[in-house]
């Protein structure tokens, strides 16, 4: 279900990890990605102009596959009927991590069943629930490896697996499974999220296949910024990642985790953060950044409120803007535009909902 | 009329009668006018020794406070007003053939509905729809099971043109058939001082209606500190409404919602295991592509299979997929059947639904979960569900609780215990069809 669907998009789960490690040390990047990719050339004809297009994002569904509380599962099955239903259909289909509430590998199989009615190619992220019992092995068998790349009507896709604890490669004290108590609640007693050196080297050698004018949209569960340690809405190696991605005009990233919207812009690059299938979290004590719609207080009484799934429409001119498709309210669009103008233009109107 | 109690009249008998094999409530056997209803003058006699307040005061059992703050600007209660309302309501002329009034499916002797799952209006056509009681509406709105009207006012005009009920050509000849009447012009004048017109006969309908007040129901002497106005059972019933079993979360019951709606929208698949949602939703698109104005959303809901997408049609929004605004709970005693497709017979039929966690679709209300209620349990549910009818209907109460429970001991068509009891998932079936191969 992962991985590329088209002849020239790099398989990087084809690639031996070892192998691959040795190259990028040796700095012979280039050539690897050579060596499995032939360079993809923008699609189109003028640099960094694309064919407009739209992929939808489902996130975070937390299954846990107990009959005593089938929430999650009937929340995923509805995004799935959603974007089934989208017409014209999206292009491919995000799924944005967390598909099980704690890794478990009966209902990472239940989530790929449950996903396989997808009408649409699916490409997958992992999330951090999803390696809570086994660093990510019951996933990887599933979808294949978490990081990979493709191009897809002029822009340049790079799935990062943003949920590598600090020092995990090297220490298993700090590897997920975590110390017994609530999954959520309180991630400070762990280590902090990372992508880590090995998948920085991985994420750069996913852009040197493009131009710098080749739009960019890099896909992970965790915001890739510093957000709030407690939640681990946090990755402690922001800086280094945006330093890989400063040279590319046109980034956006897409994530999950936060299961609520967030907007934001940091140097070049604009996030859109996505809502959840399963249930909103609230907003972190430090608030949102600026350029954020946070909703109101969802209604306790109806489970489905908060929740949704989204989609992402790609310009022409390569820029992203996020639609939070809420199952309880008005949909709100973020513009890769609004958030370029620092939020003075294209304002998303002020959601209308019934109080309850 | 009498011209059509032999033709329409007694085929609508036949069809009320055979309804789930139930007694229309409280019916009189020997009295039926056009299209099965009551005859006017027994309605009539019936309200008249139901003593409503006739508007010159606050009617009996609802706070003064919130009378105020239902009372429109324009339209504030008054006797001339409701006199005007209550003549319009009962008078068959305002329709073309001169055969149909509100009162023939709002019939007074039936709960102020016309015990039949959908409605019969002009020409013997049936629509879609169960006719909800006109009672208690001065707390209720939007208006209609999918809120497509906002307010009574604009409620009362659309059944006057509506091709399947009264059947009018457009409200101009409404109009002019009033004036023609010699009794309505002073009658107008003196409710609104104005010659007879559209906006007043709304107004004059929606002010009678207001007027038809029923609370004061056992369960409101209960609250009020008479210990034994409730059966243990009954008291056991308001728990499980008020905890396990979820009721009060869409049908509140207090001082500012006395008649048990949130007045929200929500899906709790009561038609989605006949439809196919998806289908309809992109045949209800093209359909509001050609008109989209108040009568044509009023035909697609009512006379076409496009109306079970509820409020989709009037909001064109996914998530009002079948939803359907929460019907009030007051008096559910004499207003089966159930739903707004009158899909379910008794109120143990009611119970069931909600008990295995309605129906799976994707859009059911996320508040909708299985309830694992026992039989018991389900008894005093209903028998507190009973508990909220007005002393004033006790007669067609106790017919109406004779005839359910005697049904309910037979058939159960909307029980499912395994599913209640979660001994089996809705998601589980949905993934694997039926096959239980992937655990
Ligand atoms: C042919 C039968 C029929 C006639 C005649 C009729 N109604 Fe109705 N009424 C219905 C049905 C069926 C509904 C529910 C329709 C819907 O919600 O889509 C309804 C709904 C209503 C409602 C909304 C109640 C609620 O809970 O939202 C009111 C108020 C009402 N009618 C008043 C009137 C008045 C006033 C008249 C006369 C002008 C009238 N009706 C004539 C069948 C009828
Ligand atoms: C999620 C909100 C919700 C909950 C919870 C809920 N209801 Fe309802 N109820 C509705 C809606 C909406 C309808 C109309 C559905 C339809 O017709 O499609 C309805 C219809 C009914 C009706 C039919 C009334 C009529 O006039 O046809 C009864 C009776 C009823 N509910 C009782 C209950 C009881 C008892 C419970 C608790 C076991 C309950 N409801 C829980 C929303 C809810």
């Amino acid at each position: 279900m992962t991985g590329p669907d088209s002849a020239r998009a790099i398989d990087v789960a084809r690639v031996d990890r070892r192998s691959f490690l040795r190259v990028v040390s040796a700095g012979v990047v280039g050539l690897c990605a050579g060596g499995t990719e032939p360079f993809a050339a923008p699609a189109a004809s003028s640099p960094g102009r694309v064919d407009a297009f739209r992929f939808a994002v489902i996130a975070d569904a937390h299954l846990s596959v107990d009959p005593r509380n089938d929430r999650a599962e009937k929340a995923l099955l509805r995004a799935v009927a959603e974007v089934n239903a989208m017409d014209p259909q999206p292009d491919f289909v995000v799924f944005g991590g967390d598909l099980a509430r704690d890794g478990r590998k009966d209902a990472l199989a239940f989530g790929a069943r449950i996903l396989k009615a997808v009408k649409a190619p699916v490409r997958m992220v992992v999330g951090d629930h999803d390696r809570h019992l086994d660093g990510g092995a019951a996933w990887r068998g599933l979808f294949g490896d978490e990081e990979y790349a493709w191009t897809h009507k002029g822009v340049r896709f790079v799935v990062v697996n943003g949920v590598r604890r600090v020092g995990e490669a090297t220490s298993a004290a700090t590897r997920d499974p975590a110390p017994p108590g609530p999954l959520h609640a309180d991630d400070r007693r762990r280590a902090a999220f990372e992508v880590g050196e090995e998948g920085r080297a991985r994420l750069a050698v996913h852009l040197a296949a493009v131009t710098k004018e080749t739009p960019v949209v890099v896909l992970s569960h965790a915001p890739l910024y510093k957000l709030h340690r407690g939640w681990n809405l946090w990755t402690e190696d922001a800086e280094a990642v945006h330093a890989i991605l400063a040279p590319f005009e046109n980034v956006t990233v897409v994530h999950a985790h936060a299961h609520q919207p967030l907007a934001h812009r940091i140097g070049t690059i604009d996030f859109h953060g996505m809502i959840a299938t399963a249930f909103p979290l609230p907003r972190p004590p430090e608030g949102v950044p600026s350029l954020s719609f946070p909703i109101d207080r969802p209604n306790p009484f109806n489970p489905a409120d908060g929740c949704g799934i989204g989609w992402v429409r790609i310009a022409a001119d390569g820029t992203a803007d996020a639609t939070h498709g809420l199952w309880n309210r008005e949909p709100i669009t973020v513009t890769g535009r609004y958030l370029r103008r620092a939020g003075t233009e294209d304002r998303p109107p002020r959601a209308r909902r019934p109080s309850y | 009329m009498t011209l059509y109690r032999g033709t329409f009249g007694a085929l609508s008998v036949f069809a009320a009668s055979l309804w789930f094999g139930l007694p229309a409530t409280s019916t009189p056997q020997d009295a039926v006018g056009p299209h099965g209803a009551t005859p006017i003058d027994v309605q009539e006699r019936r309200l008249d020794a139901l003593r409503i307040g006739d508007g010159s005061a606050v009617p009996r059992g609802v706070d003064p406070e919130m009378w105020k703050i239902h009372q429109p600007e324009d339209n504030a209660t008054d006797a001339a007003r409701v006199a005007l309302g209550r003549k319009l309501f009962f008078d068959a002329r305002l329709s073309r053939d001169a055969s149909v009034s509100c009162a023939t499916c709002h019939d007074v002797a039936r709960g102020f509905g016309d015990a039949r799952p959908a409605s019969e209006g002009i020409d013997g056509q049936v629509g879609r729809r169960n006719a909800p009681p006109t009672m208690n509406l001065f707390a209720v709105a939007p208006a209609f099971w999918d809120g497509r009207s906002p307010t009574l006012e604009h409620q009362a005009i659309q059944p006057l043109i509506n091709p399947i009920e009264m059947g009018m050509p457009s409200h101009d000849a409404v109009v002019a058939k009033l004036k023609d009447i010699p009794d309505y012009p002073p009658l107008f004048r003196a409710a609104y001082g104005r010659e007879p017109n559209i906006a007043d006969t709304g107004r004059a309908l929606a002010a009678f209606q207001r007027m038809l007040v029923f609370l004061d129901a056992p369960f409101d002497r209960w609250r009020a500190g008479v210990a034994d106005a409730l059966s243990d059972s009954e008291r056991r019933g308001f728990a499980l409404y008020e905890g396990k079993a979820r009721c009060a979360t869409c049908h509140p019951l207090n001082a500012s919602q006395p008649v048990g709606t949130d007045n929200l929208f929500h899906n709790t698949g009561v038609s989605a295991d006949k439809r196919d949602f998806e289908k309809l939703v992109r045949k209800v698109l093209l359909a509001l592509d050609y008109g989209n104005s108040t009568a044509d959303v009023d035909h697609l809901a009512l006379a076409t299979d496009m109306g079970e997408l509820g409020r989709f049609v009037v909001t064109k929004r996914r998530h009002d997929i079948g939803a359907f605004r929460t019907p009030q709970v007051r008096n559910v005693a004499v207003t089966a059947p159930y739903m707004h497709d009158g899909s379910m017979a008794t109120l143990w039929d009611v119970v069931d639904h909600y008990n295995k966690g309605g129906v799976d679709n994707p859009f059911l209300d996320g508040g909708i979960e299985a309830l694992a209620l026992s039989e018991t349990e389900i008894d005093d549910l209903v028998a507190f569900l009973f508990a909220l009818t007005d002393d004033r209907l006790a007669g067609p109460k106790s017919t109406a609780r004779d005839a359910q429970y005697e049904r309910s001991r037979k058939v159960r068509p909307f029980r499912d215990a395994d599913a209640a009891a979660r001994r089996r998932s809705g998601f589980e079936s949905q993934v694997f069809g039926g096959k239980d191969d992937g655990k």
